[in-house]
């Protein structure tokens, strides 16, 4: 989960994010101006105060152009506006420039109120129509420089509106990446449920079977127990390996999506069989019936049952110890049905889980687990995979033979 | 003075204590009408603007500049004086939200007629006779209340939304 680092995107007054253009723009503006200004002021003869407000308002905009701070740029933006206004009748309007930049900057400046530039253009406009008034100018001149003042304020508006746009996108994004990091947390948080409650589960039963075997004096079948505890320890701590490597790993981006619910154990090629021997070995009875080998699913489907018949079977030995689970695999046209049921009932952080992760298969399949009259029955309904349905149909016949 | 001149102050002043009344008042709000006022007042000044046939100058644009800042200054000014409160019994019109600009409100409200009469006198005095017309007063007047909006638009309790400054809405008084 590695979050947008670029520095200019934690910058709300876009001080650092003017490009590399808009600051060549400004830099050739600042020129152009410049040299115009002397070369007509050394024409017309301008008064001193004139020079000097002029270069006031061109400073500001040179400052502006090395703004690191917005403040820096908010204030050099007021000077430009002021400085340029008292200027623009005396430099026959040149000076405008200045002026509806400072507007452009105040406009876009998300940390200002919203009429900032508005205000300053009509400042700017009294201004302009003062010093107008003061040189007789014609109203006409008064007026095209505030249609140029107009102009900067709307500019300034539509720049703040790309930045609030691009702020929004930016938030958007970022609880996305929120929603994602949650629900790969609450994966890890499943997958690591079912693993550890599942081999620690029985591991218990193991035991204390071990326990009653020695108090017994059956020291051979205890150390056969111990043995089979053993390997069930190995397998979990395996398992365990497996589930931090997949959380680890950073999923492909071309992955598609299912196989992301796909569990710890990478290996459920033998489908169901393994998990039945181990609850058999755990001194479990279970009845089966159909092909526990899942061959017509895919992974992810067939991953997804495997976890929760391995909870499902958890529930029964930790709720109903000694009574035996039916486990049905029953084909039903082009989908197929996987019941566990066993006496009693059970339910917990195992059962939200079982519905999540079937939930994130993104297809048809779906899990039921509920008490149904005394018994709790978990019943998956899940889409036969088309590629391998042709290739594995003569298992599924030898299966249906070994079950007749 | 004329009776005619009399009736007209006193129905301008009778307009001036009504309106500064309802700024003091808790007064229903729309929060999605909030801008209709202004726009219609700009579009009636605009047009009536546009008929006068006084020519413009220089002396015009400085006193009608001064008179925008003064009006958008004192419509942003109530902005932020504005309190809001939601009441259980909505209206006729189903609102339950409420707005006032408080007592401060309404004597800045008698301040910016004032300073326009002030300005309006200067302004004759100095040839800028757009200043009286109709169409500019009506003009003065929306920008007064678009700028009074924008700020209420931005601090309007949305609904379920109960911002600290909602909640401060509604406690003040």
């Amino acid at each position: 989960m590695s979050l947008p680092t670029d520095p200019d995107r934690t910058d709300p007054a876009g001080v650092r994010s003017a490009s590399v253009l808009s600051w060549g723009l400004n830099a050739v503006g600042i020129a152009v101006v410049a040299f115009w200004f002397v070369r007509n002021g050394l024409l017309l003869h301008h008064p001193a105060w004139v020079w000097a407000v002029g270069a006031v308002a061109l400073a500001a905009w040179a400052v502006r152009e090395g703004a690191r701070t917005p403040r820096v740029l908010v204030a050099a933006a007021g000077v430009m506006i002021a400085a340029g206004s008292l200027a623009v009748v005396p430099t026959d309007s040149l000076l405008v420039v200045p002026v509806i930049v400072g507007l452009v900057i105040l406009g876009a400046d998300l940390r200002l109120p919203v009429w900032t530039a508005a205000v300053a253009a009509l400042a700017a406009v009294v201004v302009v129509a003062v010093t107008a008034t003061l040189a007789q100018t014609s109203v006409q001149f008064v007026l095209g420089v505030s249609g140029g003042l107009l102009l900067g304020v709307l500019v300034g508006f539509s720049r703040r509106q790309v930045r609030i746009t691009t702020a929004q996108a930016r938030e958007t994004e970022r609880q996305q990446q929120r929603a994602r990091l949650l629900a790969d947390r609450s994966r890890a948080s499943r997958d690591i449920h079912d693993v550890l409650a599942h081999s620690l589960g029985g591991l218990v039963l193991q035991l204390d079977a071990v326990e009653a075997l020695l108090e017994a004096g059956r020291v051979d079948e205890a150390t056969r127990r111990a043995g089979e505890a053993r390997a069930l320890a190995a397998d979990g701590l395996a398992e365990a390996r497996r589930a931090v490597h997949a959380l680890r790993d950073e999923p492909q981006p071309g992955q598609p999506e299912p196989n992301r619910a796909s569990s710890p154990s990478a290996d459920h090629a033998s489908g169901l069989t393994a998990l039945l021997d181990a609850h058999r070995s755990f001194g479990g009875e279970a009845v089966v019936q159909g092909d526990a080998t899942l061959a017509v699913l895919d992974d992810a489907h067939r991953a997804a049952v495997v976890q929760v018949v391995r909870e499902a079977l958890s529930n029964a030995r930790r709720h109903a110890p000694g009574r035996p689970v039916s486990l049905s695999v029953i084909r039903d046209g082009d989908a197929v049905d996987v019941v566990v049921a066993n006496p009693l009932p059970s339910g917990g952080q195992g059962v939200l889980g079982m519905r999540e992760r079937f939930a994130e298969l993104g297809s048809e399949a779906t899990v039921e687990a509920e008490r149904s009259d005394d018994e709790f029955v978990v019943a998956m309904h899940l889409p036969v995979d088309g590629t391998r349905d042709a290739d594995t149909a003569d298992a599924a016949v030898a299966a249906e033979d070994d079950r007749s | 003075m004329s009776v005619q001149l009399l009736a007209n102050v006193l129905i301008g002043l009778a307009l001036v204590a009504f309106l500064a009344y309802r700024q003091a008042t808790w007064r229903s709000l729309d929060p999605a009408r909030i801008w209709r006022g202004p726009l219609v007042m700009a579009i009636v000044g605009v047009v009536v603007l546009a008929q006068t046939t006084t020519s413009v100058t220089t002396t015009d644009v400085v006193f009608l500049g001064l008179e925008a800042l003064l009006t958008v200054g004192v419509g942003l000014a109530m902005g932020a004086m504005t309190r809001f409160r939601t009441v259980t019994t909505p209206d006729d019109k189903g609102r339950t939200l409420q707005s006032r600009t408080g007592w401060l409100g309404a004597a800045l409200w008698i301040v910016l007629i004032a300073a326009r009469v002030g300005l309006d006198v200067l302004g004759g005095h100095l040839g800028a006779h757009l200043l009286t017309s109709t169409g500019t007063i009506l003009l003065v007047l929306a920008l007064n209340r678009a700028a009074r909006a924008l700020v209420v638009d931005q601090r309007i309790p949305r609904g379920g939304d109960r911002s600290a400054a909602a909640r401060r809405g509604m406690m003040v008084r």
